[in-house]
């Protein structure tokens, strides 16, 4: 495996959209690069303080295409947002036997973060990207803001 | 080359490959300065089953998902056709309120400062939850689902008269509340009355330039007066009904044999279950986006009533991402088509059985938000109206919001906009910096655009005095 020129193992970046926001995230391995998506979706429109109370929630996404779990992953995200107030300051995920995923989410109280963009309202699946290259693993995917 | 010109303000994109009908946008080259992708976009509906005569787009035409943002599309469901959300979009119901206040710019101008103050607190918006009406009782929500804002107004959030100014008497038929998920309620359970961020907004504005006096009069608007517009949609609700109903569809499109050729456009044949199903929850989630501005426009109403003494009109409210089955001529033939307007707004001509008595002679009011600290339009249908009777809803964006953000910081560009006289009551920094005007298209560079190629007539031009942004 390659490194991606110019960049370190594992990141995220914002892309040019028009309308939206649409975001890139790589690293080394399939866990590691959605870790990443989720991370460059909640940078995209909020700061958290390393000081904000955090509860660990776990969620667990059936097998799947990786593409699905990919918008699976973050359409939690927006969920628990909407629904909850909350938002994750960190994401862990592992690899269930059988292709499905289980994910470690550090929530903490959205109110306790500062907004920093269009908060996300839903994942398009136009243009969807995961696919696994010469340098792991890449993902691009445009939200609704 | 498979785009030509036909007109100053018309583009005809030749059917060819997969594509069931031509394109037509209604643009001027300028306007097009960024049509690679939306033009795409404009071929990949015209391959959906069932379309009738044209794939149109309208002069704000930009990029979205499936559908461009700008596109109309209607099939006829008698010959198997589609009903696709990507043509309506996730915001279902996304749509304009415009009240006129019985107060003029220059009364206003000494409190104007105070009024921002106000607003400010009352209208809930950004990232953390709130909404103007807390639902304490579980069949709260379900009433909205169903009636909308005639539900909001029975509950004593306005006036009956509102309901004579809303599309559709302030309900879409037909919602099945049953149709929506639990995932999409308890989203929606705490947004009522809250405006959500992005080009969201609510706006005090005054009529800069009357264009025709007596459509003006009879929409209640005149030179000189203060207006509050509010630009928003059916918030987390219509979000989760869009993304439960693509992925819904996405299974099903083998079995009724349909190949699309992008995912978001997944859709189903409207007399099938998953086509009714997606109606339903539609339009629970239209009825909830109507009530959700009926809510704000309460809010503001209380505000100027105890502030000013001043009263709110109703105008009108119009929605920009629907889908509805309405009757149209085509080839001189009346057919039942599902019609959908993802960033389109319905222009009902003068004459047109639906519009209430008092407008019937002059048309349906169109309302067209503009860019934040420029202009916004109110416009009415024409008679021949095209693409269905549907005209722009925006200025349409042309910036992404990474590039606008790095273009100006939010509190230049807020003590630009105050320099000029326009207060403004940011929900963050960021999020008003991608939203500057520079940003998007000339929003009267389309209305001209749009009244040049037969959709539309302008009413009124107005300006803003005080933006409170979501």
């Amino acid at each position: 495996m390659t490194e991606r020129p110019g960049r370190p193992a594992a990141g995220h970046r914002s892309l040019p959209h028009t309308a939206d926001s649409r975001i890139e995230a790589w690293a080394p391995d399939r866990e590691r690069c959605l870790a990443e998506a989720v991370t460059g979706l909640v940078g995209s429109f909020s700061e958290v303080p390393a000081t904000a109370e955090r509860r660990t929630a776990t969620v667990r996404l059936e097998p799947a295409p990786d593409q699905d779990l990919l918008v699976e992953l973050l359409e939690e995200v927006v969920y628990r947002l909407d629904a909850q107030g909350e938002l994750p300051a960190s994401v862990r995920l592992a690899a269930l036997p059988g292709g499905g995923l289980e994910a470690r989410l550090e929530m903490v109280r959205a109110d306790a973060a500062q907004a920093v963009g269009a908060v996300p309202k839903a994942v398009s699946l136009h243009g969807l990207e995961l696919v696994r290259d010469g340098c792991g693993w890449r993902c691009a995917f445009t939200v609704d803001v | 080359m498979d785009v030509s010109r036909t007109g100053p303000y018309e583009l005809r994109v030749e059917q060819q490959g997969a594509m069931r009908v031509p394109g037509v946008v209604y643009a001027t080259r300028s306007l097009l300065s960024d049509a690679g992708q939306s033009l795409e976009q404009v071929r990949n509906v015209a391959t959906l089953p069932g379309i009738v005569q044209a794939s149109y787009a309208m002069p704000d035409i930009h990029w979205g998902y499936g559908f461009p943002i700008g596109g109309v599309a209607a099939t006829d469901p008698a010959q198997g056709g589609v009903v696709s959300p990507g043509g309506v979009g996730f915001d279902i119901s996304c749509g304009v309120r415009l009240l006129a206040a019985d107060l003029s710019a220059g009364e206003l101008a000494p409190h104007l400062g105070r009024l921002m103050d106000a607003l400010d607190p009352v209208v809930p918006r950004g990232m953390t939850r709130g909404a103007v009406w807390d639902l304490h009782q579980p069949g709260e929500l379900r009433g909205i689902l169903l009636a909308g804002s005639r539900h909001a107004v029975e509950r004593g959030h306005g006036e009956p008269r509102d309901l004579d100014r809303c599309e559709d008497g302030g309900a879409v038929d037909g919602a099945d509340p049953g149709q929506v998920s639990e995932r999409a309620l308890e989203r929606g359970l705490h947004q009522v009355g809250s405006l959500g961020s992005g080009n969201h907004f609510l706006e005090v504005q005054q009529v800069e330039t009357v264009h025709d006096t007596a459509t003006a009069e009879a929409f209640g608007l005149r030179p000189g007066q203060v207006c509050v517009m509010i630009h928003c949609g059916s918030r987390g609700l219509g979000h989760q009904i869009c993304t439960d109903h693509v992925r819904r569809m996405e299974q099903r499109m083998p079995h009724h044999g349909i190949r699309v050729p992008d995912r978001q456009l997944a859709c189903a044949p409207v007399e099938s279950a998953e086509g009714r199903a997606y109606l339903g929850a539609m339009a629970a989630a239209a009825n909830y986006g109507r009530a959700n501005r009926q809510l704000l426009a309460d809010a503001a109403r209380q505000v100027f009533a105890q502030l000013l003494g001043a009263r709110l009109e109703l105008v009108y409210d119009i929605s920009h991402n629907l889908a509805k089955l309405e009757e149209h001529d085509v080839d001189g033939v009346p057919r039942l088509l599902c019609v959908h307007r993802k960033g389109a707004t319905r222009a009902l001509p003068p004459g047109h059985r639906d519009l209430p008595p008092d407008l019937r002679d002059h048309g349906q009011p169109v309302l067209i938000p503009g860019t934040m600290g420029t202009a916004s339009h109110v416009l009415t249908g024409v008679p021949g109206g095209r693409a269905f009777h549907s005209t722009c809803h925006g200025a349409g964006r042309l910036q992404s919001r990474h590039q606008a953000a790095r273009g100006v910081s939010g509190r230049e560009l807020r003590d630009r906009m105050e320099a000029g006289g326009i207060a403004v009551r940011p929900s963050s920094w960021r999020g008003l910096a991608e939203e500057h005007p520079g940003a998007y298209k000339d929003v009267d560079a389309v209305v001209e655009a749009a009244e040049g190629a037969g959709l539309c007539r302008r009413v009124v031009r107005l300006t803003p005095l005080g933006v409170v942004k979501g």
